[in-house]
């Protein structure tokens, strides 16, 4: 089931927050727990029901693991089952995630022919990393600890005890507005949420949650989906080994660009949104991130629950700063390849880790001072065109693609002109230009919303500290703010019927694929 | 927040009620271009177009399964998709290649069918702005409404009522999108069994004038079966090879059957019916396609930029 069709809209989602209601106000906060939890299976089992065994087996197991390794007072064997429970993990999505891609390979370097067709279930990676870290941190916390006020205390620095109580803990993986494409959650953000419900506070919950829903819905229909006609199909002839012209290939990249960010904020904003209409503040994943001054601080506000998932579970135990330079170009190698099992997500991680490095060199040998005025802009442009000249082989089909956009940017295609761009329609242009303008001068979603505080801030990543006066932090524009005032109820009711007029087409969110 | 709420809903409300109110009246009063008619005025303006050296013919299968442009840059031909939809039945599709032929000369033809086409009571009638409003009811009407309800249909329909007739409006662009409004995968429409389980002997006949036409007119024609997905593929599969073998039956020196389709799609691809690819996918069967094409057709290598329409060597 897709956020943005019409029977999440107004079926599930209505009938689900409405029963919720009722049994958080006549029932209990456990029956509520639950019946959350079977809503979520049901919302993934709608879209594939042959998944659901898998999650469930996923969920059981790591209960069990993290009952066990809260079962072991000491520390070092603990860390034990730990280590088996992670590498269980790993090793399941490796087997559903990367055996056919290693299978291709293999038959390519050995020339056999193994075939073992094994379906990608949906949203693997992102319960298996949030399920990765809840074992890691239930190793490094007390055994035993209640799961409840475990975690309100570690609440702050997302961490999380084991938990007892499995309805709560199949909740906390199968959340269905962050079960599919994250954000990628901590333990102890979740669980003090779900035990805090107050039924007093729908309200509120639903006012704040349907605005931001409306606003993600609104950038994944009307911006990436009338982004994709223009980057889609150049991406498709240089695939399909035809020649692309400069033109078109830049075109192709700045739109996919766009499309990337907006079909994957958008989709952030609606798994925010959704949370809110159940008492749930998700953390923050996007701040701005073509605002970054350079790709370090991009990568402190794209995708920044993985960025966090990375530096907490791989790039510290790896070693830090010890050898930052391998270990940040290991991490995003690795990074790139939980995207997708292909060459070119490899190239995609490797790209940004040379990327990091030299940036991390310079600031090294130059320091780092906060560019203002030109140097600024200076700096947001090329800290952008990277990013976009490294967003081709994420969105290559294949090797060749890549090869071929690359010369075509690089004025080495023998095609000229721009055919592509000719026929490009005016209304995908058009979303082009507002995309770019929403992009570099708009205030994003959590600080447009600041005066609620709608997302959890993430320690270590400034942009995500969002709330009065910390607009500018997070690269928004102080004035503009919304307030549950009824101009912005009417501004969001036409915002959201003219999103539902264009649902005609609903599309899948490009990050479902991971 | 109640306050906030309250306008909230109340606004979207009369928005999406206005807007069907209009769309319905545009509907009902004849202001308004019904599905059928918008996509035989793009075929028409296509039609209209320089001369085209491939030109795909079918139902929707084939109309959201071929993207021109990247089938110009497989085949290295100018290639154009006039495919109609399943309501023309298989008639639709002669009816094309006697019009591409005559219009932009056009000597190759690859027909893409749907699976169970040859199932169907076909043509149907498919309601047309001739069509009077009268014999239209309200309920029709509305569901009509429903059925195009968008931003852009609702301007078009207030346009045309303050001209105070239908306007001239610009290309159409039917197949570039998901015309049903219809939620992914979860409401596909499913083949019906019955269209599989037994043959309509009018679409039959339909098939065997394509096979005569091409045969008289020394046309090179390529029958396929259009994308469809995977579990349809395999639920189906001896109605399907059934079909194959009527299409066999008929071959000629001009007529072929494209072997090894349907295209069978994962279900990552399914479209808003299970022979429709989604449309930012349609990459995939288009490669699938052209590649089958080629093959039959043994094309000269790629960059064929400049290898002119002559040079198009036909082995049949």
């Amino acid at each position: 089931m897709l956020f943005n069709s019409y029977l999440f809209i107004f079926a599930y989602l209505p009938l689900t927050v409405l029963l919720h209601q009722i049994l958080i106000r006549f029932g209990t906060g456990r029956l509520a727990a639950g019946f959350l939890a079977a809503a979520s299976i049901l919302f993934y089992g709608y879209w594939e029901w042959r998944f659901v065994p898998i999650l469930a087996v996923s969920i059981v197991a790591n209960y069990l693991l993290a009952r066990a390794i809260a079962a072991v007072p000491r520390r070092t064997p603990r860390r034990l089952v730990a280590g088996c429970g992670i590498a269980l993990n790993l090793a399941a999505l490796g087997y559903f995630k990367y055996a056919n891609f290693f299978l291709a390979n293999w038959n390519d370097a050995f020339d056999t022919d193994f075939v073992v067709r094994v379906a990608l279930p949906l949203g693997i990676s992102f319960f298996t990393f949030q399920q990765i870290a809840y074992l890691a941190d239930a190793a490094r916390e007390t055994a035993d600890a209640n799961a409840g006020r475990d975690a309100s205390r570690d609440a702050g620095r997302g961490r999380g005890g084991a938990d007892r109580d499995f309805v709560r803990y199949a909740l906390f993986v199968s959340f269905f507005p962050q079960l599919i494409a994250g954000p990628i959650v901590h333990h102890g953000e979740m669980m003090p949420q779900f035990a805090r419900s107050k039924p007093s506070a729908w309200r509120r919950n639903l006012a704040v949650g349907s605005t931001i829903f409306i606003l993600g819905l609104a950038k994944k229909v009307l911006l990436a989906d009338n982004l994709a006609p223009l980057a889609s199909p150049v991406f498709d002839a240089a695939a399909a080994g035809g020649a692309v012209s400069m033109a078109d290939a830049w075109l192709a990249a700045l739109a996919y660009s766009f499309q990337i960010y907006f079909d994957f904020s958008g989709y952030s904003d609606m798994a925010v949104g959704l949370g809110w209409m159940f008492g749930v503040r998700l953390p923050m994943n996007f701040a701005s991130p073509y605002k970054a001054r350079s790709i370090v601080d991009f990568w402190r506000r794209w995708h920044l629950t993985l960025s966090r998932f990375l530096r907490d579970y791989l790039y510290i135990p790896l070693g830090g700063r010890s050898r930052r330079y391998v270990n940040v170009f290991v991490t995003m190698l690795l990074g790139g390849i939980w995207h997708g099992a292909g060459w070119t997500f490899v190239l995609w991680g490797a790209l940004h880790g040379m990327m990091i490095m030299v940036s991390q060199a310079r600031a090294s040998r130059f320091g780092q001072p906060a560019p203002a005025g030109i140097r600024r802009v200076r700096a947001v442009a090329l800290t952008f065109l990277l990013v976009m000249i490294a967003w081709v082989p994420f969105r290559a089909a294949n090797m060749e693609a890549v090869t071929t956009m690359y010369g075509a940017m690089a004025g080495l295609s023998d095609a000229a002109g721009a055919a592509f761009l000719a026929e490009a329609k005016q209304r995908h242009l058009a979303a082009l230009a507002g995309a770019l303008l929403i992009a570099f001068f708009a205030p994003n979603t959590a600080v447009f919303m600041r005066r609620v505080r709608p997302v959890l801030a993430l320690p270590g990543y400034p942009a995500s500290r969002v709330g009065a006066g910390a607009g500018r932090d997070a690269g928004g524009t102080a004035a503009l703010a919304w307030a549950p005032s009824p101009v912005w109820a009417v501004a969001m009711a036409l915002l959201f019927a003219f999103v539902v007029l264009n649902l005609n087409a609903p599309s899948e969110f490009i990050y479902f694929q991971f | 927040m109640g306050r906030y709420l309250a306008i909230l809903l109340v606004t979207f409300a009369t928005a999406v009620c206005g807007a069907l109110g209009v769309a319905t009246a545009g509907v009902a009063l004849g202001y308004y271009d019904p599905e059928g008619d918008e996509l035989v005025r793009e075929r028409a303006e296509q039609l209209a177009g320089p001369p085209v050296d491939i030109a795909f013919v079918g139902d929707s299968s084939a109309g959201f399964g071929v993207e021109e442009s990247v089938a110009d840059v497989l085949l290295g031909r100018r290639t154009e998709n006039l495919a109609l939809s399943g309501s023309f039945g298989v008639a639709g599709s002669l009816e094309m290649i006697r019009r591409a032929e005559a219009a932009l000369g056009t000597r190759v033809f690859i027909i893409i069918q749907t699976v169970d086409i040859l199932g169907r009571r076909t043509p149907v009638l498919v309601p047309t702005r001739a069509t009077p409003p009268e014999q239209r009811s309200l309920l029709q009407n509305v569901e009509m409404a429903l059925g195009i309800m968008s931003p852009k249909v609702l301007g078009r329909i207030v346009g045309s009522m303050v001209a105070g007739a239908p306007l001239d409006l610009p290309a159409a662009e039917f197949y570039d999108n998901q015309s049903a409004p219809a939620p992914l995968a979860a409401l596909v429409r499913e083949i019906e069994p019955e269209r599989m389980a037994s043959v309509n002997p009018d679409a039959v006949a339909d098939l065997q004038r394509i096979a005569d036409h091409c045969a008289a007119r020394d046309l090179v024609c390529l029958y396929a079966h259009g994308p469809l997905w995977a579990e349809g593929c395999t639920r189906f599969a001896p109605a399907i090879a059934a079909r194959s073998a009527i299409v066999r039956g008929m071959e000629n020196d001009n007529f072929h059957l494209l072997a090894d389709t349907p295209f069978c799609m994962p279900t990552a691809i399914v479209g808003n019916n299970t022979d429709h690819v989604r449309p930012a996918n349609d990459g995939v069967t288009t490669r699938f396609y052209a590649g089958l094409v080629e093959r039959a057709l043994v094309l000269p290598p790629r960059r064929r930029d400049a290898i002119r329409k002559a040079e198009l060597d036909i082995p049949f």
